[in-house]
């Protein structure tokens, strides 16, 4: 009885040590295709923009917005014009406050009185995740109805 | 036999070779991300930055540009030139506003020179400067440029 028909043929042998060696690397090919290792983005601070008209004396308007997670508030009034037209900017003072929603109006804890700026006129640290509002309202220098806008940046 | 023996030696010969050249062509291919050198995207770079605004302006409009102050700093607007020279316009700087124009914070009428005409102190934040027609821009309209100097 020949041992032959036991023995595989060269040619076979060396195909079937190239098929090991193939299913070897072949996991190890497509590195692009890894999933990458989520990484998390920081969220980062958010501004809102609260603008409106007041018309007048004794006249005031405010806004509510929702802190997510504890951090700085920061309030701008950015802007007081008299009237839609670019020029009208005008540096009357007034009344800007940070708060808590209350029934229909918005209870203030801090305020400042201030022209319009481009740098915030009141910040809040360590605000805690809730709803919060900001107030604008005459301070008794009104005589004509005004554009204004307040930027909130909050976390 | 002689003939058939010789063909073996060749076939062996070329299943080698051929097993070779796989493994050369696999190994080639292997390791994708390592052979081509990855283009990262482009993020806008933060940090100080200068902006201009070159625009022809109609009567009665505006010229503005929203820009990104990275921190909290002073910011400069220049109007450098207008054409016709000479010409008085408002220029300001402000917030953007929802209707797209600009909450002006502050505004002057000025000429084109080369000392700022605005300087403002701003947070870190998202800003609009520009020029508007204050009531003396022709039909034909003016040539305007305008420079912002921001952190």
């Amino acid at each position: 009885m020949k041992n032959a028909s036991t023995r595989l043929p060269l040619p076979v042998l060396v195909v079937l040590v190239v098929l090991v060696v193939l299913a070897v690397l072949a996991p190890a090919c497509g590195g692009s295709d890894t999933p990458a290792t989520p990484t998390t983005t920081a969220a980062g601070p958010s501004a809102e923009l609260f603008e409106g008209k007041l018309q007048g004396a004794g006249a005031s308007a405010f806004y509510s917005f929702t802190v997510g997670t504890a951090g700085n508030v920061s309030v701008t009034l950015a802007s007081v014009t008299t009237s839609s037209a670019p020029g009208s900017s005008t540096g009357v003072v007034l009344g800007i406050g940070l708060g808590t929603p209350l029934a229909t109006d918005c209870n203030v804890t801090s305020q400042v009185s201030t022209p319009a700026g481009l740098a915030a006129q009141l910040t809040a640290s360590n605000q805690s995740p809730a709803i919060y509002c900001v107030r604008i309202f005459d301070v008794g220098n009104l005589k004509v109805p005004i554009n204004f806008a307040v930027r909130i940046v909050h976390t | 036999m002689s003939f058939i023996l010789q063909f073996r030696k060749v076939s062996q010969v070329f299943h080698i070779k051929g097993s070779l050249l796989a493994l050369t062509l696999l190994c080639a291919a292997c390791g994708g991300s390592n052979s081509t050198t990855a283009t990262a995207p482009t993020a806008p770079v933060a940090g100080p930055g200068t902006q201009t605004l070159n625009a022809i302006m109609a009567p009665g409009g505006v010229a503005l540009r929203t820009f990104d102050a990275s921190a909290s700093g002073t910011v400069t607007v220049t109007l450098t030139s207008t054409s016709p020279p000479s010409m008085l316009l408002g220029l300001g700087i402000g917030i953007p506003a929802t209707t797209g124009l600009c909450n002006m914070t502050t505004s002057v009428n000025t000429r084109a020179g080369t000392t700022p005409q605005i300087t403002a102190a701003v947070d870190a934040g998202t800003f609009c400067a520009g020029a508007f027609d204050p009531g003396t821009v022709p039909s034909g309209g003016v040539l305007v440029s305008i420079t912002v100097v921001h952190p």
